[in-house]
C-alpha cells in the first residue's frame, strides 16, 4: 500500500478511459475503500487515505498547471 | 471489500467543509446539534438548512438530497444497507421504492429537524421530475405504498386535492413525516396561479386568510404551495418563494417577507440568507474532499474539477388559521464538476449523458418554444434582465409574448395572451407600462405591450387605444421617441430621479421610436426612414449594438412603410455585412438576420445559410440561447456629473431565445433548411 500507487492509478485513470468507463460502474458508492479495492485489484494497491491525499495532489497540481498557463497566455510577446 | 470504519466519512464531514459559511451563519450550538444528525448521513454533498427568519431561537434543520440516477440510487441503496435499522420503516419501503418502479422521481430529500428526538427516522420527501410530473394516480399508488399512519384517510385527502388543482397545477412533491407518531404528510403544489389559490383553497375547505399568499404568487419568479395533511387537511398553507437573482440582487426576496411578518424580520437572520454564497474548492481547505464527490470527477468521462457550490434556496411563508404568518428561510449546498472549457455540470447532469443539441431546424424551433412556455412564471409572465434589484416583468413580457405570436402555434397563442390579460390587469388608472411593475412608465415597454395586444387582434381595445396615445406623447415634433418623459411622469407623479444618468433616460432613442413605429405610430415611422445612418442602420441607446434597431426599425417599416424599399435594401446590405464579421451573440445574430432574410437579394446561400447555422448550432440542448442582448444603463456614478455605464444581460436567456425562435421560424418559412450533420 502506497500513496505512490494511488498517484499512478488516478494518472493512469487519466489517460486510460477504458480503465475509466470500468471504474464507472462503482460510481454509486460513497466508499472510497472500495475504489482503493479497484485500484489494488489492478496493480496499484493502496487504501483510501492514500486515495484521498493522491487526488488532493493531482488536484494541486492540475492547479498549477492550468494556473501557469494562463500567466503564459497572457505574457505579452518579447 | 475492505471496510475501515475509521476511513469512512459521512455527512457531518461535509458539513464541516461549511465551517467558514456555517460559522457566520448560525448560532453554535445549532451547528453542534447539526453534526450530530449528520453523522447518520453518508458523504453526499447535496443539501441544505432551514432557519426562521424571525426567530434567532428555533433551532436550524438539516436536509440532504439524493438524486435519483444510477450514481444516487446506489448510495442510498448502500446507505440503508448499512443501517442496523434497515429491515424496519421508513427505511425498508425507501428501499423498495427505489430499487423498484421509481418513474418521474427526481430526487429523495432526508429532512432532519433538530429538536427530533435521537434515532427517530427523518421525514422523506419525493420530489418529481418537473418535466413530466406524475398523474393523480401514479401520486395516489405512491402514496398508497408509504408506511403512514391512517394512511387510507390520507390518501383519501390527497386525492381530493389532486382533483381539485386547477388546470396547469402539479403535486412537485409529496412527504411524510415519520418522525411523529401520526405521520403527518406534506403536498407540494406547483404552477398554482395567482387567480386560482382563492378559489382553490374554497374549494378544499381551507379558510385561511390568503391575500400576502396571493401577492408572493404573482411577484416571484417561482413559488410553490404546501399543504399538510393528517387523517385530514390540516388548517393551514405554506407559499415557497425565490426569485432568479439571489436576495442580494433582487429586492422581490425581502419585499415578499415584509409583506408577510412586517417588521418583524431579524437582520441576522437576513444577512445568513443574503450571505450564503460562495463556491468551495478542495484547494481553499485542508479537510478531506468529500469522497463522493472524488468519485464523481475520477470515473467522469472527461477532466473535471470538483466544486460545492453554495447558495440560497428559498423562503417559506406559512400562514395558519388564528396564527401570525412565520417566515422561514433554505440555504443550501451541492456539488458540481467543472470541465476544462468551464461547463459546470450539476444535478443529474453529473451522472448521465449530456443532452444532444437539436439536429433539425424543426427540432431548434420546437425546443426553443417550449423552453420560453417553462421559463414563464407560475402566472405567466416573463421575467428576465438583472438590472438595478428588478428583473423586468412588464416589459419583457411585452417583447416575448408579441415574438411569440409570430409562430402560428396554439400553446404560443395561449401564452401571450395569457401575458397580455396579465399585463391589461396592471398599472390603472396610470397609463402605460414599464419595465417592471414597480418602475415608472416608458415608451418601450408601453410599446411592446401594445404590439402584443395588437398582434392578438386587440387593437380597438379601449386601453391599447388609450395607451397608444399615451405612447405617441412621447413623440418630438419630428417622431422621434424619448424612453422616459419628463413631463409625463410628472403628470402622473413618478418623476425619475433628478440625476446626471437619469436626464440621458430621457432622451431620444433609436430603437424606441423603433418599437413605438411597430406599434403603429405614423410619425415614429417617417421619423426613421428619415434618420437611417448612410450605412444602412440605425443607432441604438439601450441595447449593446446597431443589430436590435436596425432589425427593428425595418420590421417596423416593412409593416408600415410599403415604399420604403431602398431604405430596407440598404439595411439589408448593412446586416449581412456585420455577419460576415467574426463575433456577436445570439441576439445580434438573430436580429441581422431577421433584417436580412426579406431582402430583395437575399439567397438561400453564403452568409444567410452560415448565420442560420451558426445561430441553430449555440442553442443549448435545453433549448434556450445564452442571454447576450446586452441592455446598457447610464446610473449615477462616484462622480453625481459622470454616469456610470451597467451592462445587464437578460440572464435567463428569455430575450435572446424569443429572438432567435423568430429568427429561425422565418428563415424556415423561406425555405432554409438545416441540420447538425
Amino acid at each position: 500500500m502506497s500513496l505512490a500507487n494511488a498517484l499512478r492509478f488516478l494518472e493512469q485513470l487519466e489517460r486510460d478511459s477504458v480503465l475509466r468507463s470500468e471504474l464507472a460502474q462503482l460510481a454509486g458508492t460513497t466508499d472510497l475503500s472500495r475504489v482503493a479495492g479497484f485500484a489494488s485489484d489492478h496493480g496499484f494497491p493502496c487504501v483510501a487515505p492514500e486515495l484521498r491525499q493522491a487526488w488532493r495532489k493531482r488536484r494541486m497540481l492540475q492547479a498549477a498547471v492550468e494556473h501557469a498557463a494562463r500567466i503564459q497566455a497572457n505574457k505579452p510577446i518579447a | 471489500m475492505n471496510k475501515v470504519p475509521e476511513q469512512q466519512q459521512s455527512f457531518a464531514d461535509v458539513i464541516a467543509l461549511l465551517k467558514p459559511l456555517t460559522d457566520e451563519a448560525f448560532a453554535p450550538g445549532a451547528v453542534s446539534t447539526i453534526l450530530d444528525l449528520a453523522r447518520r448521513l453518508p458523504p453526499v454533498a447535496c443539501g441544505g438548512f432551514e432557519f426562521s427568519l424571525t426567530d434567532e431561537t428555533v433551532p436550524v434543520d438539516l436536509m440532504q438530497c439524493h438524486v435519483l440516477d444510477a450514481a444516487g440510487i446506489g448510495r442510498l441503496v448502500e446507505m440503508i444497507a448499512a443501517r442496523p435499522d434497515a429491515e424496519s420503516q421508513p427505511w425498508s419501503w425507501l428501499h423498495a421504492l427505489i430499487t423498484g418502479d421509481r418513474s418521474g422521481i427526481a430526487s429523495v430529500w432526508l429532512e432532519y429537524d433538530a429538536d427530533a428526538p435521537a434515532h427517530a427516522p427523518p421525514s422523506i420527501f419525493l420530489e418529481f421530475d418537473s418535466l413530466s410530473p406524475p398523474s393523480s394516480e401514479r401520486v395516489g399508488d405512491l402514496l398508497a405504498a408509504m408506511p403512514l399512519t391512517d394512511g387510507a384517510a390520507k390518501c383519501a385527502v390527497v386525492g381530493a386535492l389532486a382533483a381539485a388543482l386547477p388546470d396547469g397545477a402539479h403535486v412537485s412533491h409529496i412527504g411524510a413525516m415519520f418522525s411523529r407518531p401520526d405521520t403527518p404528510l406534506r403536498v407540494n403544489v406547483k404552477r398554482m396561479r395567482s387567480s386560482t389559490l382563492v378559489p382553490f383553497l374554497a374549494q378544499i375547505g381551507l379558510d385561511v386568510s390568503a391575500e400576502a399568499a396571493t401577492r408572493i404568487i404573482a411577484d416571484a419568479y417561482r413559488a410553490t404551495l404546501c399543504l399538510d395533511v393528517t387523517d385530514r387537511l390540516l388548517p393551514r398553507f405554506g407559499i415557497e418563494y425565490l426569485f432568479s437573482a439571489w436576495p442580494a440582487r433582487e429586492e422581490g426576496w425581502r419585499d415578499l417577507a415584509d409583506t408577510v411578518c412586517p417588521g418583524a424580520v431579524s437582520a441576522r437572520q437576513w444577512t445568513t440568507l443574503q450571505r450564503w454564497t460562495h463556491t468551495l474548492s478542495p484547494l481553499e481547505t485542508a479537510l478531506d474532499w468529500p469522497d463522493p464527490c472524488i468519485i464523481d470527477a475520477i470515473t467522469h468521462p472527461q477532466p473535471v474539477s470538483s466544486v460545492i457550490e453554495c447558495g440560497p434556496s428559498h423562503i417559506k411563508a406559512t400562514f395558519t388559521r388564528g396564527l401570525p404568518p412565520t417566515l422561514k428561510a433554505y440555504v443550501g449546498f451541492r456539488p458540481s464538476l467543472v470541465t476544462r472549457s468551464g461547463d459546470i455540470l450539476t444535478g443529474d447532469a453529473l451522472h448521465k449523458p449530456a443532452l444532444q443539441a437539436a439536429a433539425t431546424l424543426d427540432e431548434v424551433i420546437d425546443r426553443a418554444l417550449a423552453f420560453l412556455l417553462r421559463e414563464r412564471t407560475q402566472d405567466g409572465l416573463w421575467r428576465d434582465f438583472d438590472f438595478g434589484s428588478l428583473a423586468s416583468d412588464e416589459w419583457v413580457s411585452g417583447y416575448v409574448g408579441a415574438q411569440l405570436l409570430e409562430l402560428d402555434q396554439a400553446a404560443a397563442h395561449d401564452a401571450a395572451a395569457t401575458a397580455w390579460a396579465i399585463l391589461c390587469s396592471r398599472r390603472e388608472p396610470e397609463p402605460g407600462w414599464g419595465y417592471h411593475r414597480k418602475a415608472p412608465p416608458d415608451a418601450d415597454s408601453t410599446a411592446w405591450v401594445l404590439i402584443l395586444a395588437q398582434r392578438l387582434g386587440l387593437g380597438d381595445d379601449p386601453r391599447v387605444r388609450a395607451n397608444r396615445t399615451f405612447l405617441a406623447r412621447h413623440l418630438d415634433d419630428n417622431g422621434a421617441a424619448v424612453t422616459y418623459s419628463a413631463p409625463l411622469l410628472a403628470e402622473i407623479g413618478r418623476p425619475l430621479p433628478a440625476t446626471s444618468a437619469h436626464a440621458l433616460w430621457h432622451g431620444r432613442h433609436g430603437e424606441v421610436t423603433a418599437s413605438a413605429a411597430l406599434a403603429g405610430l405614423d410619425a415614429a415611422v417617417a421619423n426613421l426612414l428619415a434618420t437611417q445612418a448612410a450605412d444602412g442602420s440605425w443607432s441604438a441607446f439601450w441595447i449593446g449594438s446597431d443589430a436590435y434597431s436596425t432589425g427593428l426599425s425595418c420590421e417596423a417599416l416593412r409593416s408600415r412603410a410599403p415604399s420604403a424599399d431602398a431604405a430596407l435594401h440598404a439595411a439589408a446590405r448593412w446586416a449581412c455585412a456585420q455577419l460576415t464579421r467574426s463575433g456577436g451573440g445570439a441576439f445580434d445574430r438573430a436580429w441581422l438576420l431577421r433584417a436580412a432574410l426579406d431582402d430583395r437579394d437575399a439567397r438561400k446561400d453564403g452568409v444567410l445559410v452560415d448565420a442560420v447555422d451558426a445561430l441553430a448550432r449555440a442553442q443549448r440542448p435545453d433549448g434556450s440561447w445564452t442571454g447576450s442582448c446586452a441592455m446598457t444603463v447610464p446610473v449615477p456614478g462616484a462622480d453625481s456629473a459622470t454616469p456610470q455605464i451597467v451592462d445587464a444581460f437578460d440572464i435567463h436567456g428569455s430575450f435572446t431565445t424569443a429572438t432567435a425562435l423568430v429568427a429561425l421560424h422565418r428563415a424556415r418559412a423561406r425555405g432554409f433548411v438545416w441540420s447538425a450533420t
